[in-house]
């Protein structure tokens, strides 16, 4: 993600910067110098200006190399950049937290060419506030957000994520922690249960669930190796994993997750529509 | 100085002699001992069932999809005999392998016929290929396309089994859970379709 920063920071960091920044640095000394009597001030200002503008523009460097990162992957992706942006907080991970956030923020029909319903990857994170009113540490995840209208009357909330281990994963805040509490399900593979915490809205209907967690899906979630986690409530589908990726070759990776958990998906609204419609 | 030994308050508070205190130790430490073993043997042998249960479970998943194949395959046969009904032979060993792999229950008996359905169906692709028209309808596509979609759930179902037999077949044999185990928990055969097709290894000719 941040392959062309030092180039930026090069490019940023120009004869004429350095020469500015040392001239307001000495400006700054001999004011000192002046005042305090001591003349160890002049070197100290100009270090301590030069050592500032370095600083300022090693971050504004990784910014621009960021952006730079994600405006050349979108396109490969099928997708357009959009640099910041929001996301409906539909989902529980979504409306997680008491403040959230998203940054390259990436938009476009999720199967590329062949259309499919618009998608949203993004860097997000969400912070909480505690009892104490102290802000906890912002939790990161890479999320692909997009709404499946048809999945609206047969997913009533499904949550799939990475079991956390020790009480590590969570130990910030549990964002399924809400009441109703959604049920936990057992499914039959002994290694998806090692791995993911399946659990879903009490009036879900089971046989749509088992239909979606077909032998094929749980050994693919199993096996994948990025452990994408997804939450399908109220025809939103968001597909997460921890961490704001910046690796390319993993986030085409999750990119590929996230089509394939929607294609499971409108799969099983279509074979589960007829039965819908007949309760309905 | 025995006399004075039981008048004296002090020497009482000082407790019983040394042998009967060392003794009481042992017994709290053999109770503690026996209730963790106790412990440890109940939850050994639960986890057992637990894993016992998963294998079940994915057994089931397996016979769903087994069954679901099943019920495909008159379909089949009744689309191939509408364009191909000098196939007498290839038709009948495939609807004789459906009603053989319907009626075995056992794993073991499961995984040879189902071999044997999986070999037969072959059969009917090969047939397949000899009926242009055959091939064209939208009927047999359509039923190949769900047969391989079925054929690919059995796969994944059958790994699921497997694994869910390595994990248990672990549990119940390693020291000391063997010594809970003991009869009441064997150790399960995985499910392996032994059809000469799966195991051929293709060749690779180099001209």
């Amino acid at each position: 993600m941040h392959a062309t920063r030092w180039a930026h920071f090069r490019r940023r960091m120009s004869a004429r910067t350095v020469v500015y920044a040392t001239l307001a640095g000495a400006g700054l000394g001999v004011a000192a110098v002046g005042a305090y009597g001591n003349a160890l001030y002049l070197p100290g200002g100009v270090a301590l200006v030069l050592a500032a503008t370095a600083i300022y523009h090693w971050t504004q460097a990784g910014g621009e190399s960021e952006r730079e990162f994600f405006a050349s992957l979108a396109p490969r992706l099928g997708l357009a950049y959009l640099v910041s942006g929001g996301l409906p907080p539909i989902t529980p991970l979504l409306s997680a937290g008491n403040s959230r956030r998203c940054t390259n923020v990436m938009e476009g029909p999720l199967f590329g060419a062949l259309g499919g319903p618009l998608c949203t990857l993004a860097h997000y994170e969400f912070r909480t506030v505690n009892e104490d009113g102290r802000q906890m540490p912002a939790v990161p995840f890479t999320v692909c957000a997009m709404e499946i209208d048809a999945a609206l009357p047969v997913f009533h909330g499904v949550y799939l994520r990475r079991r956390p281990g020790f009480g590590l994963g969570l130990a910030v805040h549990d964002w399924l922690d809400r009441a109703p509490r959604p049920e936990p399900v057992d499914l039959e593979s002994t290694d998806f249960e090692e791995l993911y915490e399946l659990l879903v809205a009490r009036d879900q209907d089971r046989l749509v669930l088992h239909q979606l967690f077909s032998p094929s899906f749980i050994v693919w979630l199993s096996e994948h190796p990025l452990r994408p986690g997804f939450e399908c409530k109220a025809g939103m589908l968001t597909v997460f994993i921890p961490e704001h990726e910046g690796n390319a070759d993993h986030l085409t990776l999750f990119h590929e997750a996230a089509r394939e958990i929607a294609r499971r998906v409108i799969a099983a609204v279509v074979s589960a529509r007829p039965a819908v419609t007949q309760a309905g | 100085m025995a006399d004075f030994a039981r008048k004296s308050p002090a020497l009482k508070a000082i407790g019983p002699p040394p042998e009967v205190d060392r003794m009481t130790t042992a017994l709290y430490a053999t109770a503690v001992a026996l209730f963790l073993f106790a412990v440890w043997f109940v939850a050994t042998s639960n986890s057992f069932v637990r894993a016992r249960n998963k294998v079940d479970e994915a057994w089931s998943g397996v016979d769903v999809q087994l069954k679901r194949r099943h019920d495909l395959v008159p379909n089949l046969v009744e689309t191939v005999k509408g364009y191909a009904q000098h196939e007498r032979e290839t038709l009948t060993a495939v609807t004789e392998a459906r009603a053989e792999a319907v009626a075995a229950s056992d794993p073991d008996h499961v995984a040879h016929a189902e071999a044997k359905l999986t070999s037969a169906l072959g059969g009917i692709r090969a047939v397949a290929e000899q009926y242009p028209e055959l091939r064209a309808s939208e009927s047999f596509q359509q039923l190949e396309a769900q047969l391989a979609g079925l054929e690919n759930e059995i796969q994944a179902a059958r790994r699921i089994y497997n694994a869910n037999v390595q994990a248990y077949n672990t549990r119940i044999q390693i020291f000391p859970n063997s010594l809970v185990a003991g009869r009441n928990f064997e150790a399960r055969g995985f499910f392996e379709l032994d059809s000469p097709a799966e195991r051929a290894v293709p060749a690779v000719a180099f001209s």
